[in-house]
């Protein structure tokens, strides 16, 4: 908590959440696994032009569908390019989109949930009907009908999933700030002056976070397959940009003769997916109380 | 005359029951738990406030600071009517009137060290500088009887017991006139309880603080009070000098309550005056006194009519029309116990 450098018992903040963190880390291995693989795609994509030997659009008519050699580990797609190279270079789109969207949609959730579940009455219906209507749609749908009116791209993708990720945040939010505002010691601190953004900001929101960042983690891994979806439908990323979804799409028409172009951006998918999903589940079971020793 | 340190006067608090919510909504029903109840306490008194659970006396307790919102009433501190005041104002008149909770594992925020929890409200009415606030934060552990190294710790790494006195330094921290406890030390261990116990003891007499003890636990409430008011069904009863309640109470409630009370000796045979029947809901209360239904003394008149909580001597009061009349005492002689007459207070109201 943002206390003064003045107060004494701040100073040993950190060791202790440090020290929290770790014991939970150390119990729980899906969080491990799940950080590993995230961390390790992060990096790859991060230094995507430092390991991969070739450029993702350096086309080779020597080597047309090959299959996985020391030349191409993965193999090449039917213009000669590198897979893996190209399946690298997606993870930067994958990860981008899967933030961007993720962040974006807490950004503006956050709020409303919060504001939604502490006022309540009125406020808190309108809100949730209007996040009924969103949450009525198909989300894939919804990104596609987004799409289509704001045009294509990265940006575009990003906010179109936010706004499929808005009213999912915001509802979880608001069930645990349901709770949470009855809690007692929200009441203790208004009966010793607290304000409503204080009350909100310091006593309610970091109560009932929790939950609602689980369900972002796991919406991350939903967002690389709705990104992976709208590639491969070719309302993704334009190219030459490599896009897991739009190498399904380029290779799924030769996956007789050459399944590698097809095989590895579908584990590149699951392998990314399942680091998030992870991640989220194991954050789940150790935010649970009945998981957590006492 | 001098105004009471905390004067409530003609207090109603009611609660729509039975809506579903929603837009439709169902049929509203009214809860009366507090149901016109008047009472004062004067600098560094101790007031009991007993009955049993759902007789309204923790929603008493929070509608006096203005936690629960009145439906109707006065709230007067040190004369001043605070029902009128809005947002800031409020606030401000806040700092005068705390609140020490009853199940100390869920007043603390989780979240936040004690030395923030202790903190927070002298950040927010801008005491001192920085650095007296943590000198304050380090008195306040002292007050209560905990050492300054539990500024550090977290609430989850602290006992019920201190728990609870950390609730009480949080209370504490503004240097309040007026405590209301709600039950703090129902949620304890004996051992523990009188150790809280002791602590208000001497808050009371130390700080010359006002304090509310709501309690379900005679036993408890008789040796931190100066003075006793029963609630049953959203109203008071009966209220008296601690010592003159325990040992001549006058209305049945009261001597059932009395009763109950296990004396630790094998020998002595159990006298308990079982009330019969469960507590009327206060939904749809019964006619005329409220607790006929359950009274061994009930006659036909408290069926018909409510009882007046009435004076009967310095500082006693009574509702129970067969307690006025061995008393000797007439509804029109008698005077109106706490303030003001019925509807009299409400006319004033803006």
């Amino acid at each position: 908590m943002s206390a003064p450098a003045t107060m004494p018992a701040a100073q040993d903040s950190r060791p202790v959440r440090f020290g929290l963190l770790t014991r939970a880390l150390g119990r729980n291995r899906a969080i491990v696994a799940g950080l590993a693989i995230v961390l390790a795609l992060t990096l790859v994509a991060l230094a995507a032009s430092m390991i991969t030997p070739y450029s993702y659009h350096a086309m080779s008519y020597d080597a047309v569908l090959a299959g996985p050699s020391r030349a191409h580990v993965f193999g090449t797609d039917g213009l000669g390019r590198d897979l893996f190279t190209r399946v690298v270079y997606s993870f930067q789109v994958s990860l981008k989109v899967a933030f961007g969207s993720v962040v974006l949609a807490l950004l503006v959730g956050i709020p409303l949930g919060l504001v939604a579940g502490y006022w309540g009455g009125l406020l808190d219906g309108l809100l949730m009907r209007l996040i009924d209507m969103l949450l009525a749609f198909p989300a894939i749908l919804l990104a596609i009908a987004l799409i289509t009116i704001l045009g294509q791209g990265l940006t575009v993708m990003v906010i179109a999933i936010a706004v499929v990720y808005v009213p999912i945040l915001a509802r979880v939010l608001r069930g645990s700030v349901l709770d949470v505002r009855q809690a007692t010691y929200v009441e203790g601190a208004r009966a010793r002056g607290a304000g409503h953004m204080r009350l909100m900001l310091r006593h309610v929101l970091p109560n009932s976070i929790g939950p609602t960042l689980v369900q972002a983690t796991l919406l991350m891994a939903f967002a690389i397959q709705i990104e992976a979806g709208l590639s491969f439908l070719g309302l993704g990323v334009q190219p030459p940009t490599p896009s897991l979804g739009y190498m399904l799409q380029e290779n799924h028409g030769y996956i007789s003769q050459s399944p590698w172009g097809s095989l590895f951006p579908c584990l590149a998918i699951a392998l990314a997916v399942l680091g998030f999903n992870l991640l989220g589940t194991g954050l789940r079971s150790s935010l649970d109380p009945r998981g957590r020793a006492r | 005359m001098n105004a009471p340190l905390l004067e409530v006067r003609n207090l109603k608090r009611y609660f729509h029951a039975s809506r579903t919510g929603g837009l439709l909504g169902g049929v509203p029903r009214l809860v009366r738990a507090v149901d016109d109840v008047s009472l004062t306490l004067e600098k560094g008194e101790t007031l009991g406030l007993v009955g049993e659970s759902g007789c309204g006396k923790s929603t008493l307790g929070r509608a006096m600071l203005r936690l629960i919102e009145p439906t109707s009433g006065q709230v007067l501190l040190d004369g001043q009517d605070i029902m009128a005041l809005r947002g800031g104002d409020l606030r401000k008149v806040r700092q005068w009137m705390q609140m020490v909770f009853q199940d100390p594992y869920s007043s603390l925020n989780p979240r936040m060290r004690v030395s923030a929890i202790l903190r927070e409200p002298l950040d927010i009415f801008h005491i001192g500088t920085s650095l007296e606030r943590s000198r304050r934060v380090s008195a306040l552990l002292e007050r209560v009887g905990l050492d300054a190294s539990f500024a550090r710790r977290f609430p989850h790494d602290l006992s019920g017991g201190q728990r609870q006195r950390v609730g009480i330094a949080a209370a504490l921290a503004l240097e309040p006139r007026v405590i209301v406890a709600d039950e703090p030390v129902s949620a304890l261990d004996v051992s523990v309880q009188a150790q809280i116990l002791n602590l208000f003891h001497q808050l009371q007499r130390d700080l010359r603080l006002g304090i509310v003890f709501v309690a379900h636990n005679l036993d408890v409430v008789q040796h931190v009070s100066d003075r006793v008011a029963v609630m049953y069904l959203g109203k008071i009863v009966e209220t008296a000098p601690t010592a003159l309640l325990f040992a001549a109470p006058q209305h049945p409630y009261t001597q059932a309550l009395l009763s109950a009370i296990p004396v630790a000796d094998p020998s002595q045979p159990i006298r308990a005056q079982v009330l019969l029947g469960e507590v009327p809901s206060p939904i749809d209360p019964p006619m005329g006194c409220r607790f006929h239904p359950r009274c061994p003394l009930a006659e036909d008149i408290c069926k018909r009519v409510e009882p007046a909580l009435l004076a009967y001597g310095p500082g006693t009061a009574v509702a129970c029309h067969v307690a006025m009349r061995s008393l000797g005492v007439e509804a029109s002689s008698g005077s109106h116990a706490g303030v003001a007459g019925q509807g009299d207070a409400e006319e004033r109201r803006s």
